[in-house]
């Protein structure tokens, strides 16, 4: 038995020493990091095309999205950056402000990238305030409303149409839970987790701001955040508990048949387009508010919340030529076109809506490009976002309010928690 | 006499009922997890948990899918090296530490102890930040080597030996001491041979935390070809997520090479343990 | 002092130069790779963190005035001692009792033993994965088998429990081995007095078996109660920060790592992390006390 633990032993440091020195040998490859599964075989369909022309491999990497910002931290801390990654509006300015990407504008000016391609927003989201570009953007999403029309017809209610009012929508949930009580089924869902593609989009449409134009404060706190949240209570006393919602979440409800509705973003259509049943789905518009009562949707009374992520370069990287390259082609027309065809995210570059719209036959994804006529906001961002974001999803913020969506009072007190959370972190900034 | 068997034999029983009863409830997860890996995804989330034989019989290819979109072969060779060094490291120091502790007199020995004791009480998430940029600063990210470094001591370790020394007998030293041998020599010849069965042990356990081990592994190796299993592992959780058929099987998979490992120790242990009880 | 200083001997001198020559690397390891980096983690405490640790501002003592007067704080090191309530004790006890059993000869002996070592060999995702989705309400084993509606790990008075649970589950196989290990080295020749004199089973464990196997239980407390203390994985992966009972549940190295590398505020964190040590040492002396008192060796 001790000879064979010898051998064994010896063979293992065999392999262990040439997996050691084998790294080395190799041609240099590009390390990509990004954080959703989704989109990783469509991106690297991309990056192979652009290896395709300049020879160099492009390894993508997927992160979930907590281990995702822990490691480029720890990376830009003193350890290594990947060479490229995903910005996003949540910590870009962190990393613009201590130098953390690549600058861009020298490349940009050298291979004449146009930049009025892009959405206005996204860009100025990621040019620093002295001029510099920082990354650029590399997609934009919407929201819309997902509903299963097998529990419609089974309980015998009408479908959402792109001209539902958010107490339309209540009605219809109302009509789900209570006909669908007895087989564990309810109206709609959604957690305080769920704010970009949900209870953000109300607060807006009753006229609030989560974070004003400046990023410096908030109107949640404010009668017309109130008005919007008051209506979020409403649509959540014919929801699934928060409990439940937090234990299993609310694509799982939805997919395992529990739930009539609940509203989600473009970057998640591809899980519900390879899902089971995945023939029930629909998609329609985001619903409004019809806060002067006339019956039809004003200016102003229908936001849908868009985000759009930037490619970025880590400052560091041994290779910021490639990178660059990279960064440039996975933005130009051809890439973002591929990127909507394929159904990866709706381009960074405007104008694609169409690509993307076709890019899932059976489903109609057109609910996401019609969104783009709806005011848009961008997702509130401030420069150290999770400081406040995490807190008032949780107790102390929304939370107590979702545990008793009976009760209007304790959603009342939640705004005014909530706006009292996000002054207080932006005062930290 | 007859009471005297009779009362062995329901002693047994009662054995016997209650080692069954737990067995069940350490199985149960594990039956559940793979199962769960047999299913469609629709199939895990039915209500009824009892669906073990679904209409369109087992998934096995959802195996199949995991072992393709993953290098497990990868993951396990990096595990298996990782697991291995640190082994041999921590038993190595360990027991030179647990035998002078245990058994030797010198000054400050008080104090050094304390310092064993000490690291035990802090959590480990406080060094994980300062090792690594030390590991980075010395070019070790994504190597073997990286993802030992924390491994290389272990008060934990030092700590087991050191009771593993202490109870041994006192004559044995003395009688070497007369025929004329060092320390070192007692400490080779005579000492450390005794104490396999704690030395056993801790291999067992440097190898089980070096294979649950998470958070190192995550930051040191961030590339899909340098990590180990249990990274491996979370960062499919992230990838999958509400997907739990795949997430399960490749839970299943990740578990497969410990139990193999396991199975292989197992004589090892059974092996170390006789023959020290043999001894004594 | 009065105390004329003994000439060490030779062979005394030789002892400690052997001795130190053992200990070096060890010690020189903890060094380097633990105590370094604790000191800076302790250093950090005294700083408001800027971003990616550079810009760090110097605050004194406020990080620590604003962690001992969060209710936050002490509530989670609360929810940290009772999840070490229910590991150590129950974790202990029945490792024990399995132990005693395995070590006779019955048959099945191995394959008990692979079973109920077989939760230790399991990743900390894994393990969550599968406990968490057990305890769902809605689409659990246990509420599905038992036709119950309990929130399991969203009721803020029942979560600690079930963590606690999961926590028992993980750790028998462990102490088990090791008492197994320390069973084997009591030697027979005490039972075979003991049967002959009459003894019973149970007299056997308590007047044999429990004082013998002393030092191998005062390590695994020990250990395991650090252990304990320090738990992060299990609230970390099965609950969701979004679940009501979180706050009656998180340890207190939960928080540490929410503040630490969640919100990058590594100088509060490090806070509270110090709280936990500090009170981690209270425990530890007091166990050192008492192994005197309660150990028998050789």
């Amino acid at each position: 038995m001790k000879r064979i633990l010898a051998i064994v032993l010896a063979l293992m440091m065999v392999m262990g020493l040439t997996g050691l020195t084998a790294a080395s040998a190799a041609d240099f490859t590009i390390n990509v990091n990004i954080w959703d599964s989704n989109q990783q075989a469509g991106l690297q369909a991309i990056a192979d095309d652009w290896t395709a022309i300049t020879g160099v491999p492009v390894k993508i990497e997927v992160i979930d999205w907590n281990s995702y910002w822990t490691l480029l931290a720890a990376g830009a801390q003193g350890g290594k950056m990947p060479d490229v990654f995903w910005t996003h509006s949540n910590t870009v300015q962190m990393y613009m402000d201590n130098d953390l990407l690549l600058k861009l504008n020298d490349y940009i000016e050298k291979d004449g990238v146009d930049m009025s391609l892009y959405y206005e927003d996204i860009v100025a989201l990621y040019t620093r305030a002295d001029g510099n570009i920082y990354a650029l953007p590399k997609d934009h999403d919407t929201i819309a409303l997902l509903y299963n029309k097998a529990i419609f017809d089974k309980y015998g209610v009408a479908y959402p149409t792109d001209d539902w009012t958010w107490e339309d929508m209540y009605e219809a949930a109302k009509k789900i839970q209570e006909a669908g009580a007895a087989d564990g089924v309810y109206g709609m869902a959604m957690n305080t987790s769920n704010n970009q593609d949900g209870w953000y989009n109300l607060v807006y449409d009753y006229g609030g701001q989560v974070i004003t134009d400046d990023h410096k404060g908030t109107t949640i706190g404010s009668d017309n955040g109130k008005a919007g949240m008051e209506m979020v209570r409403k649509l959540l006393t014919v929801g699934a508990p928060q409990s439940v919602v937090a234990e299993t979440g609310t694509d799982s409800l939805f997919q395992s048949d529990k739930v009539g509705m609940i509203t989600q973003g473009s970057w998640m259509i591809n899980s519900f387009y390879k899902a089971e049943h995945h023939d029930d789905y629909a998609w329609a518009c985001l619903p409004y508010a019809d806060v002067n009562g006339n019956g039809q949707c004003d200016d102003g009374e229908r936001w849908s919340c868009y985000n759009g992520l930037g490619w970025a370069a880590a400052f560091n990287t041994e290779h910021p030529d490639e990178c660059a390259s990279l960064i440039e082609y996975f933005c130009s027309v051809d890439a973002q076109k591929k990127q909507a065809e394929l159904g990866v995210t709706m381009a960074g570059i405007k104008g694609i809506s169409d690509e993307f719209a076709n890019a899932f036959p059976g489903m109609d994804v057109s609910a996401f490009t019609k969104a783009e006529s709806f005011k848009l906001y961008f997702r509130p961002y401030t420069r150290n976002t999770v400081a406040w974001e995490d807190p008032i999803q949780q107790a102390g913020g929304f939370l107590d309010a979702w545990q008793n969506p009976e009760d209007p009072a304790l959603m009342a007190t939640a705004c005014e928690n909530a706006q009292r959370i996000i002054e207080e972190a932006i005062a930290e900034e | 006499m007859e009471s005297a068997i009779a009362r062995a034999r329901l002693s047994k029983t009662v054995m016997y009922i209650i080692l069954i009863l737990f067995s069940f409830i350490m199985i149960v997860p594990f039956a559940w997890m793979i199962l769960t890996a047999l299913k469609t995804n629709q199939e895990a989330i039915s209500v009824d948990p009892f669906y073990i034989f679904p209409a369109n019989g087992w998934h096995w290819e959802n195996f199949g899918k995991v072992w393709e979109s993953y290098n497990f072969l990868i993951l396990y060779k990096n595990t298996l090296l990782m697991i291995l060094f640190r082994v041999i490291c921590a038993c190595l120091t360990a027991t030179m530490a647990g035998y002078a502790f245990g058994r030797l007199r010198f000054p400050g020995k008080n104090f050094m102890f304390a310092l064993v004791l000490v690291q035990m009480m802090i959590p480990s998430q406080i060094f994980i930040i300062p090792q690594y940029l030390m590991v980075s600063k010395l070019g070790l990210l994504n190597t073997v080597t990286g993802l030992v470094f924390p491994g290389l001591v272990t008060a934990f370790g030092t700590y087991l030996l050191k009771t593993g020394y202490q109870g041994l007998p006192k004559d044995l030293e003395e009688a070497a001491a007369i025929d004329g041998c060092n320390i070192g020599q007692r400490f080779l010849r005579i000492m450390m041979p005794l104490t396999r069965s704690s030395m056993v042990s801790l291999g067992i356990f440097t190898a089980l935390f070096a294979f649950k081990d998470l958070m190192w592994p995550m930051i040191v190796c961030t590339r899909a070809d340098t990590t180990t299993l249990a990274a491996g592992l979370a960062k499919m959780q992230g990838q999958y997520g509400n997907d739990y058929p795949t997430m399960m099987a490749s839970a299943v998979l990740a578990l497969v090479p410990m139990i193999v490992i396991y199975v292989i120790f197992q004589k090892q242990f059974v092996e170390g343990i006789a023959t020290s009880g043999g001894k004594l | 002092m009065a105390k004329p200083r003994k000439k060490r001997t030779a062979a005394a001198r030789n002892e400690a130069r052997w001795a130190w020559a053992f200990i070096l690397p060890t010690i020189i390891g903890l060094i380097i790779l633990n105590y370094y980096p604790a000191v800076e983690t302790v250093i950090q405490s005294f700083y408001k963190t800027g971003d990616f640790g550079m810009g760090n501002k110097w605050v004194g003592l406020a990080n620590y005035q604003k962690v001992l007067g969060s209710q936050e704080v002490w509530q989670s090191l609360w929810n940290t001692i009772k999840y070490a309530i229910i590991e150590v004790p129950f974790g202990v006890c029945i490792a024990l009792v399995l132990a005693v059993f395995l070590n006779k000869k019955l048959k099945g002996t191995s394959i008990f033993r692979t079973i109920f070592f077989l939760p230790m060999v399991c990743a900390p995702a894994a393990v969550a994965m599968v406990w968490r989705w057990l305890y769902n309400q809605q689409f659990g084993l246990l509420n599905n088998t038992f036709h119950t509606q309990i929130a399991w790990i969203s009721d803020p008075n029942l979560a600690w429990i079930s963590i606690g649970i999961i926590g028992v589950w993980s750790v028998i196989g462990y102490n088990m081995v090791l008492f197994i290990s320390g069973l084997q080295e009591i030697p027979g020749d005490y039972y075979e007095a003991a049967e002959i004199d009459g003894a019973t089973g149970i007299k056997q464990f308590f007047k044999i078996t429990v004082p013998l196997l002393s030092p191998t239980t005062f390590f695994i407390v020990q250990t395991r109660l650090i252990g304990a203390l320090t738990v992060f994985d299990l609230m970390f992966m099965v609950l969701d920060k979004t679940n009501v009972a979180l706050k009656k549940t998180q340890s207190i190295v939960y928080l540490f790592y929410d503040y630490a590398f969640t919100k990058s505020n590594k100088g509060y964190g490090a806070a509270v992390v110090m709280v936990l040590v500090v009170f981690i040492m209270i425990v530890t002396f007091i166990l050192q006390r008492l192994e005197k008192k309660l150990v028998f060796y050789n």
